[in-house]
C-alpha cells in the first residue's frame, strides 16, 4: 500500500513570501512569524476574516500569475501551508521562478 | 436603484400579473425574447425567454406540490447560481407564493432558524447546497423542472398587493427579522413596456451581490427593468472583478462601500483598463469621503452615485452623485422622504442630530411575524433607520453615528447581541461583550472581549470554530480580547463605548 497523496515539497521561500502576503492581507494583525508558526491552523481560526482572505487571495493570483477554480471542492486552500502545497501541486510555482 | 419615475398605471399585461415581478418578465420576454437578462463571469447565461418559459414550468411544478397563494418557499443559492436563483425566484412569485431568498452561505442552522419563523413549506436549493432538514420539503430546480406537467392548469392570479419576498436582516434585538414586501412595492417606479429603459448607456451592469441581501433583489429588479444584462462575479476579489470591467467593456458597476474600498486598496485602476464604466453606485451603507474621492479617480468617465437605503426601507432612498464641496454628504431623497427625528418623534431642525427615518413613496414593508419588532421600526409610515444624522440647510443628509447594538460591517448588518448570544453557548465563555471598531474598509469589523470561565481553558482559534458552525464568516470577531471583568453601567450593562477603547488598543 502506498499513500495515494502526492507528497509535495514546498520550498521555505515560498511558505515565506506567502506569510508575508497573509500578515500584509490582514494589515498586519498576525505577523509573518506568528502566521509561519501556526501554518496548519485554518486561517479563520487564526482570525483572518473574509476580508484578510479576498485580499490574500487577490494578492496570490496576481503575485503568481495563478487562478484558483473557486467553485471546486476545495475552493480557496484555508490555512498558509495547504495553500503553499496548492501552488506547488496544482500550479507548479516555484518562488524563484514566479514570483515578482 | 434607478426608480425616478413613478409607476406605470398604464400596464398593457394581462390581469393575471400587472404590477408584479414575474409580471415584469413576462413582458420583457414578449419584447426582447433572446437577450441575455443574466450572466455570470464563468460563462452562465439566461435570456428572458427561458427564464420566463423555465420559471413557469417550475411555477406549475410548485402548485404540484401543493404550493398555493401565500406560502413560503426558501430559495438557498450561492453567488455563482445567480441566474438559477432568479428563474426560481419567478417560479415562486408566480404559483402566488413568497420568495424567502438565503444566501448559501449561511450556516445550516441559520437557515433552519429562518425557514422555522416564517414557516416555509418547501425550500428549494442549488445544486452542491446541503439542504437543511426540516418541515420543509427540499428540491433542486432540475428535480422541479422534471416534475412540470405536460398539460398544466391554470396558475393563481398574483397582484400587486400579494407578498412577494421575506428578506431576512439582522435587526436591533438578536435574531434576524423577516421584512416582507409586497410586489408592488418591489416593482415601484418600475415601467414593463418602456421604450427608454435604465442604464441605457450601458450593456451590462456588473454586481458581485449575495441572494438574500437587499442589494441583491435590487439587482434582480433592475435585471428585468433595466436595459443593461446584469452580469454576477461569482467571486469578489478586486483582481477578477476589475479584469471583468476591462474584458467586458462593462458600462454600470455597482458595489458596496467595502468593495469600493478593497478595489482602491489594490489599486485595480494601476493594472486595468477601467474607462467603460459610466455608472459607479454605491450602496447598503455610507461612502466615505475618501473611497468616494478615490473612486473618481480610478474610474475616470464614471459617475459615482452613493444611495442610502435598507431592507427596511426600499425602495425609499437618497442619492447623489459624489460632491467633493459635501465630502459629508449622503444625498438628498431621491425616492420617497427623509426625516430626522427627536427623541419624542418629532422633526428637528436643520443641523440638529437625531434619529434618521425614510418613508417609502409606495406601498410600505413590514417585519413578518413581528409585530413587536415592527412597532419599534415602522412608525406610521416612517422607517427607523438605526442611524443618528442630520439634514444641512440644503436638505442633505449627513450620519454621525449608528445605534450601538447594530453595527455595519462591509455591506453586512451584524446584531452584536446574536454574536454574544452564540458566544455565551461556549463552555469557556463566562461573560461576552461584542462591539464594532472602526475599520477603514468595511467600515465596522467585529470584536469581542471575553471574561473566560474559571475551570475552562480559553483559546481564541477554538472560539472563532465554534464559532463558525453557528454564525455566518462576517459575524465572527476578528479581534477577542480576555478580559477579568467588563466595564458595566450602575445598571449592569456593558459600557460599549469604554470596551471599544479597551479593545482598538493594540494587543
Amino acid at each position: 500500500m502506498t499513500d495515494n497523496r502526492t507528497v509535495v515539497t514546498v520550498p521555505a521561500e515560498l511558505r515565506t513570501a506567502l506569510a508575508a502576503l497573509a500578515s500584509e492581507a490582514c494589515d498586519g494583525e498576525l505577523s509573518a512569524a506568528e502566521l509561519l508558526a501556526a501554518g496548519g491552523t485554518p486561517f479563520v481560526l487564526l482570525g483572518v476574516g473574509s476580508l484578510a482572505q479576498l485580499r490574500l487571495l487577490d494578492a496570490v493570483e496576481s503575485t503568481y500569475g495563478v487562478f484558483f477554480d473557486l467553485t471546486g471542492p476545495i475552493g480557496f486552500p484555508d490555512g498558509l501551508d495547504a495553500l503553499a502545497e496548492n501552488l506547488v501541486a496544482e500550479h507548479g510555482v516555484t518562488p524563484t521562478a514566479d514570483a515578482g | 436603484m434607478h426608480r425616478t419615475r413613478s409607476g406605470d398605471p398604464g400596464n398593457p399585461l394581462t390581469g393575471t400579473s400587472a404590477g408584479t415581478v414575474h409580471g415584469l418578465l413576462e413582458a420583457r420576454s414578449q419584447a426582447q425574447p433572446d437577450r441575455v437578462a443574466i450572466a455570470t463571469d464563468d460563462g452562465r447565461s439566461l435570456t428572458f425567454a427561458d427564464w420566463h418559459r423555465r420559471s413557469t414550468a417550475v411555477a406549475h411544478a410548485l402548485a404540484g406540490r401543493g404550493i398555493g397563494p401565500g406560502d413560503r418557499v426558501g430559495l438557498l443559492f450561492g453567488l455563482r447560481d445567480w441566474p438559477e436563483y432568479a428563474l426560481c425566484y419567478c417560479a415562486v412569485t408566480r404559483a402566488g407564493a413568497v420568495a424567502v431568498p438565503v444566501s448559501g452561505r449561511q450556516p445550516a442552522e441559520a437557515v433552519r432558524h429562518l425557514l422555522d419563523h416564517c414557516g416555509a413549506a418547501g425550500l428549494i436549493t442549488a445544486p452542491g447546497v446541503d439542504r437543511p432538514e426540516g418541515t420543509w420539503w427540499t428540491g433542486r430546480l432540475d428535480e422541479l423542472e422534471a416534475e412540470a406537467p405536460a398539460h398544466p392548469p391554470e396558475l393563481p392570479p398574483v397582484t400587486a398587493a400579494d407578498l412577494a419576498q421575506v428578506l431576512y436582516t439582522s435587526g436591533t434585538t438578536g435574531r434576524p427579522k423577516g421584512v416582507a414586501a409586497t410586489h408592488g412595492n418591489l416593482t415601484y417606479g418600475t415601467r414593463p413596456t418602456a421604450r427608454h429603459r435604465p442604464l441605457a448607456h450601458s450593456e451590462q451592469f456588473l454586481h458581485s451581490f449575495a441572494v438574500g441581501t437587499n442589494a441583491g433583489q435590487t439587482m434582480l429588479v433592475n435585471a428585468l427593468d433595466a436595459h443593461a444584462g446584469a452580469l454576477v462575479a461569482t467571486h469578489f476579489t478586486p483582481g477578477r472583478f476589475a479584469r471583468l470591467i476591462e474584458q467586458r467593456s462593462v458600462g454600470s458597476v455597482f458595489v458596496v462601500p467595502a468593495m469600493a474600498a478593497e478595489l482602491l486598496h489594490a489599486k485595480v485602476h494601476t493594472r486595468f483598463d477601467l474607462s467603460s464604466v459610466r455608472l459607479l453606485g454605491s450602496t447598503a451603507a455610507a461612502l466615505p469621503p475618501k473611497v468616494a474621492t478615490g473612486l473618481t479617480g480610478a474610474f475616470p468617465n464614471a459617475t459615482v452615485v452613493n444611495y442610502y437605503t435598507s431592507t427596511e426601507a426600499a425602495p425609499a432612498q437618497t442619492a447623489m452623485i459624489f460632491d467633493p464641496a459635501r465630502p459629508t454628504a449622503l444625498g438628498r431623497v431621491a425616492q420617497g422622504a427623509v426625516l430626522v427625528a427627536g427623541p419624542d418623534g418629532r422633526p428637528v431642525p436643520a443641523g440638529t442630530s437625531g434619529d434618521v427615518h425614510l418613508r417609502s413613496p409606495g406601498s410600505q414593508r413590514s417585519y413578518y411575524r413581528d409585530a413587536e419588532a415592527g412597532a419599534q421600526v415602522f412608525r406610521t409610515g416612517w422607517v427607523r433607520m438605526g442611524d443618528i444624522g442630520f439634514l444641512d440647510e440644503d436638505g442633505y443628509l449627513h450620519l454621525v453615528d449608528r445605534e450601538s447594538d447594530v453595527i455595519k460591517s462591509g455591506a453586512h448588518k451584524v446584531s452584536t447581541l446574536q454574536v454574544e448570544a452564540a458566544a455565551l453557548e461556549h463552555p469557556a465563555v463566562a461573560e461576552v461583550a461584542v462591539v464594532g471598531l472602526p475599520h477603514p474598509v468595511l467600515g465596522m469589523s467585529v470584536a469581542a472581549a471575553v471574561v473566560p470561565a474559571a475551570d475552562v481553558p480559553f483559546d481564541a482559534a477554538e472560539l472563532r470554530a465554534f464559532l463558525a458552525g453557528r454564525l455566518a464568516a462576517h459575524e465572527i470577531p476578528s479581534r477577542i480580547a480576555t478580559l477579568a471583568e467588563l466595564p458595566r453601567n450602575e445598571g449592569g450593562k456593558p459600557l460599549k463605548r469604554a470596551l471599544r477603547d479597551l479593545l482598538a488598543a493594540p494587543a
